[in-house]
């Protein structure tokens, strides 16, 4: 019994977290929330992101490994509105880490800081519409005006966790602001000539970078989340968007290509792939070229 | 008249209902905000047997309907509970025939109910309560997340058909090494078919998770798990005239490949798993092993296909009533049984599966020897938890 006693507490010592440096340890759960903890923290945080860019935030693998990184975290940030709720849970479980268990000081639902949630479900909501976000849409980072307000709300949760850094949490959030403001305007500018023509999208997920720069979504290819569409729903899409004249048809890169190319094909469409996420093309390799690579690719000609 | 009376009614009680649900929680105390996420996950199983004619093996039936509610309980612990509802069949009563009259209906049992805590020190996890127990990658299952219709042949065998659940703590914690590694152990009670737990009697167990994380898309498990615990009298099904007495220890090792491609959501995605098992009983079979092997393929965003195999090795008395006789005359006979399966499952959505599967048994002995073909319907409502990786 002695040696069992023993052999358990070096586990424990051994075991419990490592002597950190000072840095806020910050998980996010996507790369877009990585950049923004990044831009807000600078060398005062040291960020993990658990979802890596290419790969669809509905469905990451709960591997352990991010569990362990997650153990190790002062402050979780994660998109909310139940985007990852098929493995956030696991995660939290197996990472053991009550320092950010809801409700405490390091966990952070970033959605909190919308003004608006697009799709909240009125009356009914059931699976019959597919893998539907009953809270509203989650994919509220691809209009760059809610990234600001994400950055904002870091910074005060940060300032809250680290005191003695707090004025320079609040102030790098306003620098980012700022230079987001300036390319925020542009980018509107520049697609502006896009919102004139309806466009077809394969997945529901751009309904925030429609409301931001005046989309028109004529509809969706997979018009039930997470359910491969019927063949009579495309036939009707396809008649539609053939009569509206739709040139284009969005997908992220995640999505069903094979599916959304022969879509746009029998519409005479252009099939665009957009990142949908940081690093989720490689041209996207921060949120301001993330949106540089949005705007170019709905403004290039089609046939290029 | 009966219907308008039955309209009257509601009429009524849909204009009672308006004024309670206006009317403040703090005074009626009806508040639906804390209730418990609550699922239902079902599975429907229609089968026929080429050799058996036992109405247990075919058929349609429910195969086990699981009814789940998960809440947080304060801000120390997280509560499940489970109940299971499976088609009651003559072996549930252990064979006693007055009671064989009552198969075919449905029995329900509390199958899980558990709290972990939530707020201890030091990356600490602490169960209290009934749970699977952590021992290999198949005993920790539900039934609906079975790879095929039924359990391995070596699982049912040597660590019971009806699940390894039992109540006690377990206590798990990370090791502080460059892999994912995490250690858990456990004291629980002993009341699965596979022991016998008497006065304070307790079963200890332990499991060691080891997984490499090999690219971004794919891992390696390599994990171990033993447990020790009073062995139940009837051990392998055993009926000798002295009732079987002594400890039952089990080793185990598993491995398990799982990659799920990156580059589409339901995308490719490949696990193959193997596992071996080693019971050691102090009295009884003497050296029984058992091993699987499972490979799982999604060769399109809703289809799987399955292939398995697996066998045990046991010593066998050739009439069990007179075990004890056969034992000390040296007449016990090596049974080797074997197993292959293989099925397809179509996966319309994360709430739904429909699979095929065909399962030939080879007992080893050459008079049991089946093959059947089985259709499972699988489908979940509500609020369900995540599966774990």
């Amino acid at each position: 019994m002695k040696t069992i006693l023993t052999a358990l507490a070096l586990i424990l010592v051994l075991g419990g977290p490592a002597l950190a440096d000072d840095r806020l340890e910050v998980v996010c759960t996507v790369t877009d929330l990585g950049w923004l903890a990044t831009e807000v923290g600078g060398d005062m945080v040291e960020v993990t992101v658990l979802c890596p860019g290419p790969r669809d935030p509905h469905f990451l693998p709960a591997k352990p490994s991010l569990a362990r990184k997650l153990g190790r975290a002062d402050l979780l940030c994660y998109t909310g509105l139940e985007l990852e709720v098929g493995w956030l849970p696991v995660l939290m479980d197996k990472a053991r880490n009550p320092r950010v268990r809801p409700g405490k000081p390091g966990d952070l639902d970033c959605s909190r800081a919308l003004e608006t949630i697009l799709e909240v479900p009125t009356g009914t909501v059931s699976r019959a519409q597919g893998d539907v976000h009953p809270q509203g849409n989650p994919h509220y980072l691809l209009d760059p005006r809610n990234g600001v307000r994400v950055a904002r709300l870091m910074a005060e949760r940060m300032a809250a966790l680290r005191p003695a850094q707090a004025a320079a949490f609040r102030r790098r959030a306003d620098d980012l602001a700022a230079a987001l403001a300036t390319r925020i305007a542009a980018w509107h500018e520049q697609a502006s000539s896009v919102a004139a023509h309806p466009l077809v999208i394969h997945t529901k997920q751009w309904e925030y970078l429609a409301d931001w720069l005046g989309l028109d979504l004529m509809g969706a290819v997979e018009n039930r989340p997470g359910i491969s569409p019927s063949p009579r729903h495309v036939d009707q899409l396809v008649d539609q968007a053939r009569s509206r004249g739709v040139h284009l048809l969005i997908a992220a890169p995640w999505n069903h290509l094979d599916v959304a190319r022969k879509a746009a094909d029998r519409m005479d469409a252009t099939l665009i792939i957009l990142p949908a996420a940081v690093q989720s093309l490689p041209t996207a390799t921060d949120y301001i070229t993330m949106f540089d690579v949005i705007v170019a690719e709905l403004t290039r000609p089609t046939g290029d | 008249m009966k219907n308008l009376c039955i309209g009257c009614g509601v009429a009524l009680l849909l204009a009672l209902a308006v004024p309670v649900l206006a009317q403040s929680s703090t005074a009626t105390g009806v508040n639906r905000e804390f209730n418990p996420a609550i699922s239902v996950n079902a599975l429907l199983l229609g089968r026929v047997a080429d050799q058996s004619t036992e109405r247990a093996v075919n058929g349609a039936d429910l195969q086990e309907a699981e009814v789940q509610f998960t809440s947080i309980v304060d801000p120390y612990w997280k509560a499940n509970l489970i109940f299971a509802i499976h088609p009651k069949h003559a072996h549930d009563h252990d064979g006693d025939p007055d009671d064989a009259h009552e198969a075919g209906g449905y029995s329900g049992h509390v199958e899980v109910v558990y709290v972990d805590g939530q707020e201890l020190p030091a990356g600490l996890g602490m169960r209290l309560g009934k749970d699977f127990l952590p021992f290999g990658k198949h005993v920790p299952l539900h039934t609906h997340q079975f790879p095929f219709v039924d359990a391995p042949l070596a699982v049912r065998t040597f660590l019971g058909s009806h699940g390894l659940t039992e109540t006690g703590v377990r206590l798990a914690h990370g090791l502080p090494l460059p892999w994912y590694c995490d250690l858990e152990g456990y004291a629980v009670d002993g009341k699965a078919g596979i022991f016998a737990a008497e006065s304070r009697d307790a079963v200890f167990g332990a499991r060691l998770i080891n997984l490499f994380d090999l690219t971004d898309d794919a891992t390696l498990e390599v994990s171990g798990s033993w447990l020790r615990g009073p062995m139940a009298h009837d051990y392998l099904m055993l009926h000798p005239e002295d009732p079987l007495t002594g400890d039952l220890q089990v080793w185990g090792a598993d491995m398990t490949w799982k990659w799920v491609s990156s580059t589409s959501t339901h995308g490719p995605a490949m696990t193959l798993t193997g596992e071996v098992i080693l019971p050691q009983p102090d009295q009884g079979a003497e050296n029984p092993s058992g091993w699987y092997a499972i490979a799982q393929y999604r060769f399109q965003r809703n289809w799987w296909l399955g292939l398995g195999t697996g066998a045990m090795d046991r010593d066998l008395p050739h009439d069990p009533d007179h075990a004890d006789e056969e034992h000390h005359a040296g007449l016990w006979h090596w049974q080797k049984a074997s197993e292959y399966k293989a099925n397809l499952t179509w996966v319309p959505s994360e709430f739904s599966a429909l699979r095929l599967e065909v399962a030939h048994f080879k007992d080893g002995v050459g008079d049991a020897d089946d093959t059947l073909v089985s259709l499972q319907f699988n489908f979940t409502i509500g609020s369900h938890p995540a599966h774990l990786y």
